[in-house]
């Protein structure tokens, strides 16, 4: 990281300050992480003073891992892991260098066309929805009950899509989704679009799974395997799925697939929160919360897991539907 | 010959369609607009059998319209179907029967492919008739005599298929398949003859009752020269084929046979509206696959597209058909294109047509629903048709069986009673005798179900103050001429008992056919055998029995004479045997015992107790001339007063023999007899069957019942010279009018009941 | 000279109106899709005359002797030969009409799709083989553009994944890798990194679509937007997926024509092929002493079986499930039997029980789906059940070049169903709470099948979708509505 030094401290800080009034300016408030960090980084290429793409490049890299820093030791993607934002950013470096290769090495024309292109990445993640909606909701069908896990913009486009553009009639089960209890925000939309909702704890994945005729979650991160990470819960909603032999989907945007090989829960990156509440409900009167000071307890609040392709039946993608062992070829393509 | 067979088989095959079924069954809905033309599961009848004709690869087709005959033309022009077929309209409203039609047809000379199909329009079939025309092919190169082949399938008697008082009995020879007989029973005729001659000719005969007439035929260009040659030929079922089978002459036989169809092929016709819902639901649960509602016939597929989804429920795709989400659709419905349902419904096995709204916790049920109808809230419609552009307000309930004509209004909160049947078209009875059909099987014989009953009832008090539409009721027959000649066609049945299956009733959806049934087989067999009559052979002896068999139309006078001579045995008079047995009988001895005696004849001979009882009474006229001798029977006064006494002696045997007041009539018509007997002519000529009559009723041997029967009977032209002689006689006439005031009211409102149960 | 704008049944009309004998073979052959012959009660190969089917009652009575000649009446309906006869019509249609530009095609193409699917054609091959011409047009028409290979494009091709079958990808089956690239990753790109083409401004659009198709194809890029030609069409005045054309679809080609009715004849020559290619795997399947399960009838069965034993000289039995209510099973019984194979006939009901003998199941395919599930006659999901019960290999024969279908399965169990008239059940009920069905279809999802053996070799069910993006473009219609 030799060239991590040149640049200076003051840069990541401008990138930093950059990201976080994106995300915190209500006008994007329904653009995807990934979508704000390739905002961040044309901001970068038109800010920078490279005049090679090699250092070009070397800037956006140092954007990155600054990002990603951030990201890992603050919460800023709310109770998200940040994979989104590493495949964004990897996407949109990985576009521009290939974009130099068209611009037959022109580095000037390459930047112009990037800049201009870049016009239209803001629409990027509403028409990804979009499309995943359309493919999506042709699996949903008259009378069916469909079970979900706390909230995800791209399902619950989908479902709307299904009520209102098709007028099918179905209801839907939605899970808690402890921590930040995405549920009740997701109850609160799909009445709203006079879906009936029914929610349920997190615990009564079970109980709720023999109910459901298919399962719909979204990802944060689609990894190369076809496995995906989402929100904690995610994993074992998949194996309840597989064992009740109901169909499990994940409707996941392109621009969320990253070039992960994840084995095993330990292997996905680390997400720091907030201390969790943990509370015993049982004790009369005020909520006791535990007291983490003590040394033999620990508290592992994990947000995110990760479920392997073999629970997974098929993916709504703006792609298009993806078997899980599509899912290569198609990073392939993207990353080739 | 051989020759222009040949050129003859160059010709590209043609289909003649009959686009008019000669009947009033399908009234009021066949006002204002051809029956052939009515949807069926949303699609015109009329696209059914055309596109089944192109696939069977007929290239030119001939519509035979007459009534609405340019809204047939206008239609055919219009619908945008395959190129596959030539569809031309030949035109003729002059027509009043299927007859005519083929006689114009011989006349235009517009038929040149041999063979060619002919069917009506109301049928819907997936019949593959390619083999049935190779065979047909065959047969008529053999022998020019084989000149039709008729499409039959082999259906359950009590199929709700059939119209109900369809009865069919047709004789194969099952070698050839050739048909030898064409019979379709009568009431109290539970006989059906066979030539013996045939037995010779060819063997292995099997008679079956389980055979419906699919109403398709393959036909030589002959049947139509046919025709013109017997100009007095009206229906093609029930007198071409019925006489031509019947045929013992070789030579002069038109040789007709019978193609069965397979196992999973399906052919019905639309008779009435409760064959048309059993056949729509029949094509709901895909018995006529591929002719499915999610297959549309060529020409459909431009506007509508149907989906299958589970429990028999197609929707429409391509409108935007709206269903609230706690509306229930359930086994078997359709929904058209862009029908609007409102929450609560309940739909189940009905058809829905298109642009139609229903209001909220509308409940739906057996019902056929054309286009453009409006169905206010809470509304109940059971079993009924609701014909395109009517309004049903809130809270109305359509009971079974009712059939809406189009464009009425039933208003708020009515009731319709069962079987009604409302319209508001201009277009009244009177107008149009021309869709009248005397000939076409039982079918219209509706007609005569209100002899006696149906007084108007004003638009108000049926449909409400904000209704609109009038009670529709059947011709009320009168006897002026004109009409006589079908009253004898419709009569065959007579008896309010034989009404239940001609009745309107009969022919609206929700009619208990399985009751009736078993109810007509009682009737047939005369209350007691309960299969469905014997075949007799070698009807042909005696006179009466040819007089049947004859070309004549009008098979009315079959009903007398046969009740006592076409033989249970072969010659045997039952009425006379009756009358022995009674005379064997002594006095001293209870009556139950001859009861017994005679039940028991009867059961062997298959009579009926009207036989019984016309007995009993020739035999107290015998024990009357014995007592009285030659001279006594001179007097009027004293014949009448020994037969009084006589008579009352014998009520208890009358009570014993008759369970149902119709089999009264036995005693009128012995008393006809009696005052026909040789030596009684001056009896007969000073009003003696008259007073008989008087006695009888003042006895209460005889109730006003069975004499409003038997008057039905003889105003219909029954009985035969006799018979109608006595009931032309002035005195008789008095004595029924003194009736008719004495019991007034007590009239005609009495058979409805009878029927409704 | 008339030209076609929207892909709806009534302009295709118009523009067939000067044919009229086009026009009447159309009618004809949607006649026959309706009501006709080819309105198959069962599966492929079984006699579609409902009276001829074996299975009425009739047959149980006959001998094997009649049984024959019906199925000889039967074969003429088979859906390879529907699949012909519609290919012949289509050749027909666009040989002899005055297209100019492969866009025009495409429509009418389109047009044609959907006629066949309004005209209640149940059975997939032909929609399968429409979009199959539809990706040719496209390929004649991308080839035209002269594409370089650059090594963007090598990268793609060293991507191609092996087909486990040691014989590799026979080339006949798969077209050109620049095609295999451009229909399956224009999409990605074009989605992945702009907002769709449709919602763009049209300028900006082509210039971006013509970049990220090129980019995608690893072609060197043509100066940036393009200028629409003004022939008798463009992408503005059209309808159907032609709307999604860039302009040079529809700029006249001399060639072209010539091009594409090659690319017919090839694709028809496939479909007479197919069974061929599929047969010389017999011997790797196939081995002596082996006891197969299969269930009812299916001709490339049947031939597949005949070749094992005949040319590779192998000894198996064949245990035959008859396949109720159709009873195809019988039929087959006395072909394979006729033919010196042992065979034993067992009802359907009965396979799980003789399923542990068995060495390996053999299912007859309706159609295979996208996720590598299959429609199979109805009972076949049975046997492929019990054969996992009891850790038998089920195997399915079929030819892909028109059973490969680019439908998931959204109805689940419901997918492709058909329902025939209960008739066949050979039972009636008085009662009206009685309801008769006579489904003809199962749906097999892809966790019971262990291989497709097919014209391109042995193929797993989890590589389906790869040859789905070979000889389909993603932008066809899926189904053609």
């Amino acid at each position: 990281m030799s060239s991590l030094t040149e640049l200076s401290s003051p840069f990541i800080e401008i990138v930093l300050k950059d990201l976080l009034s994106f995300m915190s300016s209500p006008s994007h408030s329904d653009v995807a992480l990934p979508v704000a960090a390739m905002k961040v980084m044309l901001n970068v290429i038109k800010r920078s003073k490279a005049i090679t793409m090699t250092g070009l490049l070397q800037e956006l890299e140092t954007a990155k891992e600054g990002m990603l820093g951030l990201a890992a030791s603050k919460d800023i993607c709310g109770f998200r892991s940040h994979i989104p934002l590493q495949s964004g950013c990897e996407l949109f470096m990985r576009y521009v260098t290939r974009s130099f290769y068209e611009m037959s090495s022109d580095f000037e024309l390459c930047i112009k066309e990037v800049l201009l292109r870049g016009e239209t990445f803001a629409g990027m993640s509403l028409t990804a929805r979009q499309s995943i909606a359309e493919h999506g909701c042709e699996f949903i069908r008259e009378g069916q009950v469909i079970l979900t896990h706390g909230y995800s913009r791209v399902v619950a486009s989908l479902l709307k899509m299904a009520a209102e553009k098709q007028k099918k009639n179905f209801s839907v089960i939605v899970l808690e989704g402890r921590p930040e209890g995405g549920g009740a925000r997701a109850a609160a939309v799909y009445s709203e679009a006079n879906i009936p909702v029914t929610v349920v704890l997190d615990s009564a994945m079970g109980y709720a799974m023999e109910k459901a005729d298919l399962v719909i979650v979204g990802a944060e991160g689609v990894v190369e395997n076809g496995g995906v990470v989402n929100k904690i819960g995610t994993y074992a909603l998949g194996i309840t799925a597989k064992a009740l032999n109901t169909p499990f989907y994940v409707a996941a945007e392109s621009y969320k697939f990253a070039r992960l090989y994840p084995l095993n829960q330990a292997d996905l990156p680390r997400v720091e929160t907030g201390e969790l509440r943990f509370a015993d409900t049982t004790l009369p009167g005020k909520l006791e919360e535990i007291d983490v000071k003590k040394d033999l307890i620990t508290v592992d609040n994990c947000v995110i897991d990760y479920t392997p392709a073999n629970y997974i039946t098929l993916l709504f993608t703006d792609l298009g539907v993806l078997t899980p062992s599509a899912i290569s070829d198609e990073l392939i393509r993207l990353y080739a | 010959m051989p020759a222009d067979e040949v050129d003859r088989e160059d010709i590209k095959l043609q289909a003649v369609l009959l686009a008019d079924s000669f009947t009033k069954t399908f009234r009021p809905a066949s006002f204002d607009k051809p029956k052939v033309l009515c949807p069926l599961n949303n699609v015109a009848m009329l696209d059914y059998t055309i596109e089944w004709l192109a696939s069977s690869g007929v290239e030119e087709l001939f519509v035979f319209c007459v009534q609405h005959a340019d809204q047939v033309k206008a239609y055919v022009e219009s619908s945008s179907w395959t190129t596959a077929i030539k569809v031309t309209c030949v035109k003729d409203t002059t027509c009043t029967n299927p007859g005519d039609a083929l006689r114009e047809l011989d006349k235009r000379g517009l038929v040149r492919s041999d063979p060619f199909i002919m069917m009506s329009g109301d049928v819907v079939t997936n019949v593959d008739v390619r083999e049935a025309l190779k065979e047909h092919k065959k047969r008529h190169k053999a022998d020019s005599a084989n000149m039709m082949t008729v499409l039959m399938k082999e259906v359950p008697h009590n199929s709700p298929l059939r119209s109900v008082a369809d009865d069919l009995i047709v004789g194969i020879n099952s070698n050839s398949n050739q048909i030898c007989m064409f019979e379709s029973r009568k009431f109290k005729d539970s006989n059906v003859q066979i030539p013996s001659s045939f037995f010779d000719a060819q063997s292995n005969i099997c008679v079956k009752s389980d055979l419906l007439d699919c109403g398709i035929d393959i036909c030589s260009p002959d049947v139509l020269a046919r025709f013109s040659d017997e100009f007095d030929y009206k229906d093609i079922r029930k007198q071409f084929i019925r006489n031509s089978v019947a045929e013992e002459e070789e030579g002069l036989q038109n040789k007709i046979f019978a193609h069965f169809l397979g196992s999973t092929e399906y052919a019905a016709r639309v008779h009435d509206f409760r064959t048309y819902s059993a056949i729509s639901k029949d094509l709901i649960r895909r018995w006529c696959y591929p002719v499915v509602p999610d297959n549309l016939p060529s020409g459909y597929e431009r506007k509508f597209a149907y989906e299958y989804s589970r429990h028999f429920v197609y929707r429409e795709v391509k409108g935007n058909t709206v269903v609230a989400r706690n509306t229930q659709i359930k086994n078997g419905c359709i929904l058209g294109a862009n029908a609007n349902i409102e929450e609560g419904g309940k739909i189940a096995s009905s058809v829905i047509g298109n642009d139609c709204y229903f209001g909220k916790n509308v409940v739906i049920e057996g019902s056929h629903i054309w286009s453009n109808v409006k169905i206010g809230s809470n509304v109940k419609v059971d079993q009924s048709i609701i014909c395109d552009g009517c309004e049903i307000k809130e809270g109305a309930v359509i009971s079974k069986g009712c059939v809406i004509g189009s464009n009425c209004v039933i208003g708020k909160g009515i009731v319709l009673k069962p079987f009604s049947r409302i319209t508001c078209s201009a277009n009244t009875d009177e107008g149009d005798d021309g869709d009248d059909d005397w000939s076409d099987s039982e079918e219209d014989e509706d007609v005569q179900e209100d002899v006696g009953g149906g007084e108007f009832e004003s638009e108000v008090d049926v449909v409400g103050e904000d209704g609109k539409g009038k009670l529709w009721h059947p011709v009320v027959t009168d006897e002026d001429g004109g009409s006589s000649e079908d009253e004898e066609e419709w009569g065959e049945g007579g008896g309010e008992d034989w009404d239940e299956f001609v009745s309107v009733e009969s022919q609206s959806i929700g009619f208990d056919v399985k009751g009736a049934n078993a109810r007509k087989i009682k009737l047939q067999s005369g209350g007691d055998l309960d299969d469905s009559g014997g075949v007799s052979v070698g009807g042909g002896d005696d006179g009466e029995g040819e007089g049947e068999w004859g070309g004549s139309e009008n098979d009315g006078d079959m009903f007398f004479e046969e009740a006592h001579v076409v033989g249970r045995q072969k010659g045997v008079d039952v009425v006379k045997e009756l009358r022995d047995l009674c005379l064997e009988h002594d006095h001293n001895s209870s009556f139950q015992n001859l009861a017994i005696e005679l039940n028991s004849f009867k059961f062997s001979q298959n009579a009926t107790y009207e036989d019984v009882n016309c007995g009993a009474v020739l035999a107290v006229a015998e024990r009357v001339k014995e007592g009285l001798g030659d001279e006594g029977f001179s007097s009027v006064a004293k014949v009448l007063s020994a037969l009084k006494k006589e008579l009352v002696l014998w009520t208890e045997l009358f009570e014993k023999c008759t369970p149902r007041k119709a089999d009264e009539c036995g005693i009128i018509v012995g008393a006809e007899r009696l005052v026909c007997l040789p030596g009684m002519e001056k009896f007969r000529a000073g009003g003696g069957f008259r007073f008989i009559l008087q006695t009888l009723h003042d006895e209460d041997i005889l109730s006003e019942e069975a004499i409003e029967v038997w008057k039905g009977r003889r105003v219909k032209g029954e009985g035969g010279k006799d018979g109608l002689e006595l009931f032309a006689d002035q005195s008789v006439k008095d004595f029924l009018e003194w009736l008719e005031e004495e019991s007034d009211e007590s009239d005609g409102s009495e058979d409805e009941e009878e029927e409704e149960d | 000279m008339p030209s076609i704008y929207s892909p709806t049944s009534a302009s295709l009309r118009d523009y067939l109106a000067s044919h009229s004998h086009l026009l009447l073979a159309l009618d004809t052959f949607l006649l026959s899709l309706r009501l006709g012959e080819f309105n198959n009660p069962s599966y492929s190969d079984t006699p579609s005359r409902p009276n001829e089917i074996p299975g009425s009652p009739s047959f149980r009575s006959t001998e094997s002797g009649e049984l024959k000649e019906e199925t000889k009446e039967g074969r003429k309906v088979s859906r390879s030969a529907l699949t012909l006869k519609a290919m012949e019509l289509v050749r027909s249609i666009v040989g002899t009409t005055k297209w100019t530009s492969s866009g025009e095609l495409l429509i009418i193409l389109e047009a044609l799709g959907r006629l066949f699917h309004s005209s209640y054609a149940k059975d997939p091959c032909l929609s399968n083989t429409i979009r199959r011409l539809m990706n040719l047009v496209r390929t004649v028409e991308e080839d035209l553009k002269t594409p370089q290979p650059t090594p963007g494009a090598l990268s793609v091709n060293t991507n191609l994944p092996l087909t486990t079958d040691p014989g590799g990808v026979p080339s006949g089956a798969l077209s050109p890798p620049n095609i295999i690239s451009r229909s399956t990753s224009t999409p990605s790109m074009t989605s992945a990194l702009i907002s769709q083409p449709q919602n763009a401004s049209t300028d900006l659009l082509y210039s971006n679509l013509e970049r990220f198709r090129s980019d995608s194809m690893a072609e060197s890029p043509e100066p940036a937007g393009v200028p629409v030609p003004d022939g008798p069409l463009n992408p503005s005045n059209v309808e159907g997926i032609a709307k999604k054309l860039p302009p040079y679809f529809f700029e006249y080609k001399a060639e072209f024509r010539q091009m594409v009715m090659e690319g017919f004849q090839e694709v028809i020559d496939d479909l007479e092929e197919g069974r061929r290619e599929i047969n010389e795997q017999a011997g790797l399947h196939i081995h002596s002493n082996e006891i197969i399960l299969t269930y009812s009838l299916s001709r490339t069965i049947e031939i597949f079986l005949l070749h094992a034993h005949q040319r590779e000289k192998r000894q198996f039995h064949v245990i035959i499930a008859e396949g109720a209510p159709h009873f195809g099973g019988h039929v087959m019984a006395n072909k394979l039997s006729s033919k010196g194979v042992r065979v034993t006939v067992i009802n359907d009901s009965a396979i799980t029980a003789l399923m542990p003998r068995v060495n390996l199941v053999l299912l007859p395919a309706h159609a295979i789906l996208a996720n590598g599930g299959v429609v199979a006659p109805s009972g076949s999901h049975l046997c492929a059940l019990s054969a996992l019960a009891n850790k038998v290999p089920t195997v399915v024969v079929s030819s892909l070049t028109f059973k490969l279908c680019p439908m998931y399965p959204h109805e689940g169990q419901d997918i492709m169903q058909d329902f025939v008239s209960p008739a066949f059940l050979g039972v009636g009920s008085e009662s009206d709470n009685v309801d008769l069905i006579c489904p003809v279809h199962d749906y097999i999802p892809p966790e019971l099948i262990k291989l497709f053996i097919t014209n391109v070799g042995g193929v797993l069910p989890s590589y389906v979708y790869r040859l789905l993006s070979e000889v389909y473009c993603v932008e066809d219609p899926i189904i053609f509505k």
